[in-house]
């Protein structure tokens, strides 16, 4: 693994990692599913995340690792996605995909149905939008820090959350109406 | 930059119910524990720069375990030792005691000279019809995902791990494959730079 700071020890290096992974897998697991990668393949992507993180250790400078992380997690998920569409070109669809779509409103608001739809909403959304959606909207950072973790202008985050946004909303709009016609 | 409220907070009742959903979501219980132990165990990366002479021990290192061990074994000029052993745990039946080690298998110079192979034993354990696929088809399967890494050819060491997934489902070696496929991912990823998308 690599140690970043040259006269660091293995150990030293061993601790920073387990330290980096104790403090924010969870969140890479969430980042890596939200973004689009199945859950089945999360656990292999969360550990690319991770393995990358041990190579650049070098690279993540103190506070920054959050950042470090989501990007990272952002390239492995765009290349998971892509490897999970070619899989879907030959394989049954995932369960989610085979929702009822006439299923009644009690249905919908179980939980479980409920993170179904949101998934195939942000399932359609562009990546780039996809990435500040929900850095804002379901890990509440702010629109300051998102510019910072994704190395982007905070005008380019202000454009890429309305478009989430109109697309997010107008997903559940046809989803309610879907629901009131049934 | 005046944030505005989220969605979660001032979004209609259906829009809220679906971000919940997600904000709710935990990752798997045991989780912590198993990418812990993934990375005390993860590849150690070459300290020599791809291509250079230094890659392929360093590969070898990489993959750690049987693969590892095999690959630094044959450094070393103990292929035969290891064919030796790969034979034996090829040739045992699934569900079968493991053959007792007749040696340690640490590779510690000078190498004694391999044993002859177990003549008896091999014919007696040779099937009718051979296995679907033996360990060392395994190996080879992962030995050309190396080899494909190692000259940079991401795509081919691609192919070779999801010839092996589809062929060895379970294969013994599977370990080994993940952590090559990690491997792969990773050095994708760090060679990406700015998000591919």
């Amino acid at each position: 693994m690599s140690g970043g700071d040259p006269a660091a020890t293995p150990a030293e290096v061993s601790a920073r990692v387990r330290a980096l992974v104790t403090a924010h897998f969870a969140f890479v697991w969430r980042s890596l599913v939200r973004l689009g990668v199945p859950r089945a393949d999360a656990e292999d992507a969360l550990q690319q995340v991770f393995l990358v993180a041990s190579r650049k250790l070098d690279a993540i400078e103190p506070g920054r690792e959050q950042a470090f992380l989501f990007g990272t997690a952002l390239r492995i998920a765009s290349r998971a996605r892509r490897t999970h569409e070619r899989r879907r070109e030959v394989l049954a669809p995932e369960p989610h995909e085979q929702l009822d779509p006439a299923a009644g409103v009690d249905e919908l608001l179980d939980l479980g149905r409920a993170r179904a739809e949101l998934e195939i909403i942000l399932e359609a959304m562009p990546l780039d939008v996809r990435a500040v959606f929900v850095l804002f909207e379901l890990e509440q950072i702010t629109m300051a820090e998102i510019a910072a973790v994704l190395d982007v202008a905070p005008g380019t985050v202000a454009s890429r959350l309305r478009r989430g946004r109109a697309h997010f909303q107008a997903a559940v709009k046809r989803l309610a109406s879907t629901e009131r016609r049934s | 930059m005046s944030d505005p409220e989220r969605l979660l907070d001032r979004g209609s009742k259906l829009e809220a119910r679906l971000l919940a959903s997600s904000a709710d979501e935990a990752p798997p219980a045991d989780l912590l524990a198993r990418t812990l132990d993934f990375v005390a165990t993860a590849p150690v990366p070459p300290a020599a720069a791809p291509g250079s002479g230094g890659v392929a021990a360093g590969g070898a290192a990489k993959t750690g375990g049987l693969l590892g061990a095999i690959a630094v074994g044959a450094a070393l000029g103990l292929v035969v030792v290891g064919g030796f052993e790969l034979a034996q745990r090829a040739a045992t039946p699934p569900g079968a005691p493991p053959p007792p080690r007749a040696a340690p298998s640490a590779p510690t110079p000078p190498a004694p000279p391999a044993p002859p192979p177990p003549t008896a034993t091999a014919k007696a354990a040779a099937p009718s019809s051979p296995p679907p696929l033996t360990l060392a088809a395994e190996l080879a399967l992962l030995d050309q995902a190396r080899t494909a890494l190692r000259e940079g050819d991401r795509a081919g060491a691609r192919a070779s791990l999801d010839r092996y997934a589809r062929q060895i489902p379970h294969g013994q070696l599977a370990r080994e494959a993940a952590l090559l496929r990690a491997e792969i991912e990773a050095d994708a990823a760090i060679d990406a730079g700015p998000t591919d998308r």
